[in-house]
């Protein structure tokens, strides 16, 4: 129990009178991960939303052992409403809605996020590259080939090509991308200036801060710099646009497979449920279409809220002087 | 190394010499030059100080030296030596090398000049590490806390501890602790390292700057607009107006008897006791637009004592140094038959 010991596990402490109260108390050791999801979890909002997160997680990862019938076995109940056989009903052919909903919620959160995983690295690369050679030839090359990838409207590169190269499938080497991966690529092209653009405006306002030409004094290399220095400061807008940039994936995904040039016949996604159940709205049946219409909606708002959760939390500027307390906190004095 | 030119301390080369340094800005077609031909060197244990208005290039020399002018600026100098060396003949990642090591800068905003993102430990350890390559963490961190010892900061504990968790005059304390870290620091060049920083703070900073120069005979410059700061702190004040130095004087000399109009004037627009509820002098004019070289001196228009006919068409320049480190100034005034005003301007 000797002061240094007590200091080093709780951080500074009000002793030195050259240390300010407010910056020993509450906020000794902001610790990574630990004190982000407490302050994810501070409000109502931002805990369901996590907690939706987490079961869209958890279905995507384990859902089909819980599936209680074979997806793609049929049976001669068809159309049946929910009950307690069959959670979410049956479809035309007698397959149970909800071990294809949960088939379908696999593949349509893991494309999404496999997806926006591609589409992070590799724009935020391109984009600290351009940043970084800011006004030189690389940066105009790099963000000019942005300007026409978005010059593409969404919904029209990725079906082209998953629909001219998804039928047959591409093959790279020793990897042959079938449809569904050749899917994810092109999401993950859709998506990528949007992260370059965001790292690219990013680092040209680091470069400009006081620490940069601190480090520069210091006879910090260049990769340094940028990796050491300004990646780690540009990584909550990043981190931010990821969460919205999720929701859209998912979205585009299912838009895609719903036109039926994304997710293949024995595969399911939320995409392709929509389009098989549609028909049969008219015959009553809502439980066909009801269901993968809201995990998409449910997963497109929890993933805005959580990005705007995140943006509030991630950047250490805004931890320092806005959330220095609680909501709690400040409505209860 | 070899006594290039004459020298005020032939025994020794200084730690710092520049010679005929050009600082020019681009933009577009205009061509702006804010630095335009400075001249000084700066030996071990000196204190310089480089005084001057906002815009009149203070900031430019140091951000030259340290090869920080970016795209859209070029440098040039006849001779730029740090320790000795002419680093305009290193490739840049030689120079790059020296930097941190045996030439050093501090700037004016320590709040902003470390990474937020980093714990002021690891900023530590990653800068002790260019110095001590074998050393271990544990060796390390165990460095930086004695290091911010000497700065007069306990660091136990704190090493974990994000820079905004520390104050302003903390951090610049930190900021010199890293600074001073190599221990072949030879120049430290700081630029207003007080002016965000409260009176008696400031004095804290200069105080330990004052004690590094004199512990482990650095050579510093420092760029101040706050003339106190000077009187307490320098050996010797280069007083820069549009680009140029326009005086270079011993602290005593400065303050006892300034030679250059424009200095006079500086001292005049002092607030000070004795003269207190008088109205104090104001500058008329403003600082030159530096896109602009005019044929005389730059300061003619805004001049007292301006004579009509030479200063505005002869640039008047500063005479060589002497072997006794005297006033010197680039005043047509000084250095012509007119005698310069008697002195008086001392605060008593």
């Amino acid at each position: 129990m000797t002061g240094t010991a007590n200091d080093a596990v709780n951080g500074p402490r009000p002793r030195d009178p050259g240390q300010e109260p407010a910056a020993a108390e509450g906020l000794a050791r902001p610790s990574g991960l630990a004190d982000l999801v407490a302050r994810l979890t501070s409000t109502w909002v931002s805990r369901i939303s996590l907690g939706v997160l987490m079961v869209f997680l958890l279905l995507a990862v384990f859902g089909p052992l819980l599936a209680p019938h074979d997806p793609a076995a049929m049976g001669r109940e068809t159309l049946q409403a929910p009950s307690a056989e069959y959670w979410m009903g049956t479809d035309e052919f007698g397959r149970d809605v909800f071990s294809r909903f949960l088939q379908g919620t696999r593949i349509s959160v893991f494309v999404g996020l496999a997806a926006v995983a591609i589409a992070c690295v590799v724009g935020t690369i391109a984009g600290m590259a351009a940043g970084f050679s800011s006004g030189r030839i690389w940066d105009g090359l790099i963000m000019r080939t942005m300007d026409i990838v978005l010059a593409f409207p969404l919904l029209v590169l990725v079906p082209v090509v998953t629909g001219l190269l998804g039928r047959s499938g591409v093959t790279l080497g020793p990897v042959r991308l079938t449809a569904i991966p050749l899917m994810t690529l092109a999401i993950a092209l859709v998506f990528v200036p949007i992260f370059a653009r965001v790292a690219r405006s990013s680092v040209l306002a680091e470069m400009e801060e006081e620490y940069i030409v601190a480090a520069k004094t210091f006879g910090a290399r260049r990769r340094h710099i940028l990796f050491h220095n300004v990646l780690p400061n540009i990584t909550a807008p990043l981190i931010v646009q990821a969460a919205f940039a999720f929701g859209g994936a998912v979205v585009v995904e299912a838009a895609v497979s719903f036109l039926g040039l994304g997710v293949q016949a024995p595969d399911a996604s939320w995409g392709t449920l929509l389009a098989d159940g549609r028909s049969f709205l008219t015959l009553g049946c809502w439980w066909l279409v009801a269901f993968p219409s809201l995990a998409l909606a449910l997963t497109v708002l929890t993933f805005n809220l959580l990005g705007d959760d995140l943006r509030d939390h991630l950047d250490p500027r805004v931890r320092s002087s806005v959330r220095k307390f609680s909501r709690k906190e400040l409505t209860r004095s | 190394m070899n006594g290039l030119t004459t020298s005020t301390h032939p025994h020794r080369p200084p730690a710092l010499r520049v010679e005929n340094l050009h600082t020019v800005y681009r933009n577009g077609a205009q061509e702006t030059s804010v630095v335009r031909g400075v001249s000084f060197d700066v030996h071990s244990g000196e204190i310089v100080g480089l005084v001057g208005e906002s815009g009149s290039g203070k900031s430019t020399v140091l951000k030259s030296l340290l090869d920080l002018i970016g795209e859209n600026g070029q440098a040039r100098a006849d001779v730029l030596e740090v320790a000795g060396q002419d680093v305009r003949s290193l490739p840049r990642a030689e120079y790059r090398r020296m930097r941190g090591v045996e030439l050093a800068f501090i700037s004016q905003d320590p709040a902003n000049a470390f990474n937020p993102a980093w714990t002021i430990g690891s900023q530590f350890r990653r800068v002790l590490k260019r110095h001590f390559p074998g050393m271990s963490r544990r060796e390390l961190d165990a460095w930086a806390v004695e290091l911010l010892g000497a700065v007069g900061i306990d660091g136990r504990g704190k090493l974990d501890s994000y820079p905004f968790q520390f104050s302003q005059g903390q951090l610049q304390r930190i900021m010199i602790a890293l600074a001073c870290a190599s221990e072949r620091l030879q120049v430290l060049l700081a630029d207003e390292p007080t002016t965000s920083l409260d009176v008696t703070i400031e004095a804290q900073v200069l105080q330990l700057i004052r004690r590094l120069r004199d512990e482990r005979g650095l050579a510093v410059v420092l760029v101040t607009h706050n003339l106190a700061v000077v009187a307490e702190m320098c050996d010797r004040v280069l007083v820069m107006y549009a680009g140029r130095i326009v005086e270079d004087a011993p602290v005593r000399d400065l303050f006892r008897n300034p030679q250059h109009p424009y200095t006079r004037q500086l001292l005049k627009s002092i607030p000070a006791f004795p003269r207190d509820g008088r109205r104090l002098h104001t500058m008329t004019g403003a600082v030159p637009d530096l896109s602009i070289d005019v044929a005389g001196c730059a300061f003619a228009p805004r001049c007292e004592e301006r004579i009509s006919g030479l200063c505005d068409t002869i640039r008047p320049v500063l005479p060589p140094r002497t072997e006794r480190a005297t006033a010197r100034a680039a005043c047509h005034v000084v250095s012509g038959a007119v005698p310069a005003a008697s002195g008086g301007e001392g605060d008593g």
